[in-house]
């Protein structure tokens, strides 16, 4: 790499702001200005003269960089619909998980058997998981606008965000699935007196999870 | 010179794309393929040639991607997308029919 014509771009890109973009471009505005000023000199012209040559060739950058700083992204409204849609779908299945125990009230008021009330129980849990894994497997990442330090910190937090809800969904699928087989046990084996165990079970399970996130962390 | 060389820039885009039709190139390549095909008479600045890089990439009509040059710098490769392609024969079909349409229009009578 010729030192001259190095030094003469790096004194083009002083004052432009140092993001991933600018920097690409200033390494290959580089390498392509090498490569034409060994061609000259390869080809008869002094030094000097190629230096001249190469220089006059760049024009002017200003108006580049500006082009690669205001380029802007177009995803920005695609993250806000994406949240929208993973807020009802949050909602709904949670909802649904809510919903899901008051077919025994129903059903026991109603004198009905209960074995409906356990179908369709489990169908309401099922979808409400369903949309639960559906929302954390389509959700919308977040594409830098520009390549600047506040953009890689926003993605960043994005994907923290994703882990989170990651666990928190899993909590969330935990609880329903413990008051079913709570339910389903007991109305089994009558054994009431002992059952309720599971939640404490359930309390277990939710600290094994964390767990298990935790030293993930601690392995990135 | 002036108006020739203003006239040309409006094409850039399509000198490019037919550069990149036959096979992958760095920016240097492409501009000293352009010096040789017009004997010299015609050169883009670094400055335009970039910012139709990028242009290009962000419009999706060419991508890019690094080489891996064992010696000196590395190289910064384009390459033309399907959508490239089509804009390049849209380009040539209308620039074909402004040139008979200026060429009609201007034309000495009787030449």
């Amino acid at each position: 790499m010729n030192e001259r014509i190095k030094a003469h771009i790096e004194g083009l890109f002083q004052s432009a702001p140092k993001t991933k973009k600018i920097i690409e471009l200033k390494e290959e505005i580089m390498s392509n200005c090498n490569c034409k000023y060994e061609d000259l000199v390869a080809g008869g012209a002094t030094p000097d003269e190629a230096f001249k040559t190469v220089v006059a060739g760049i024009g002017d950058v200003s108006d580049l960089i500006t082009q690669l700083e205001t380029g802007i992204s177009p995803d920005a409204h695609l993250v806000e619909q994406g949240k929208k849609r993973s807020a009802l779908q949050v909602s709904l299945a949670i909802g649904l998980f809510i919903l899901s125990p008051s077919f025994f009230v129903v059903f026991s008021w109603l004198k009905l058997s209960y074995e409906l009330a356990l179908f369709l129980m489990f169908t309401c849990i099922a979808t409400g998981v369903g949309l639960l894994i559906y929302n954390s497997m389509t959700k919308v990442e977040y594409n830098k606008a520009d390549d600047t330090m506040v953009e890689e910190f926003r993605e960043w937090k994005v994907q923290k965000d994703q882990k989170n809800s990651l666990r928190s969904n899993l909590s969330a699928i935990l609880w329903p699935l413990l008051l079913i087989s709570y339910f389903l046990i007991s109305f089994t084996t009558q054994a009431w007196y002992i059952t309720w165990v599971i939640f404490i079970a359930g309390v277990m399970i939710e600290g094994i999870i964390s767990v298990i996130f935790d030293i993930g962390k601690e392995k990135k | 010179m002036s108006i020739t060389s203003d006239l040309l820039r409006g094409h850039t885009d399509t000198i490019i794309l037919k550069h990149l039709l036959k096979n992958d190139s760095y920016g240097y390549e492409i501009n000293k393929f352009i010096q040789v095909k017009t004997q010299g008479r015609y050169e883009l600045k670094e400055a335009t040639l970039y910012s139709a890089f990028r242009r290009l990439e962000e419009t999706g009509l060419i991508s890019s991607y690094w080489g891996d040059e064992t010696t000196g710098a590395r190289r910064r490769y384009y390459t033309i997308t399907g959508s490239g392609k089509s804009m390049y024969s849209k380009n040539l079909a209308d620039w074909n029919e402004a040139k008979e349409i200026i060429d009609e229009l201007i034309k000495e009578e009787g030449i």
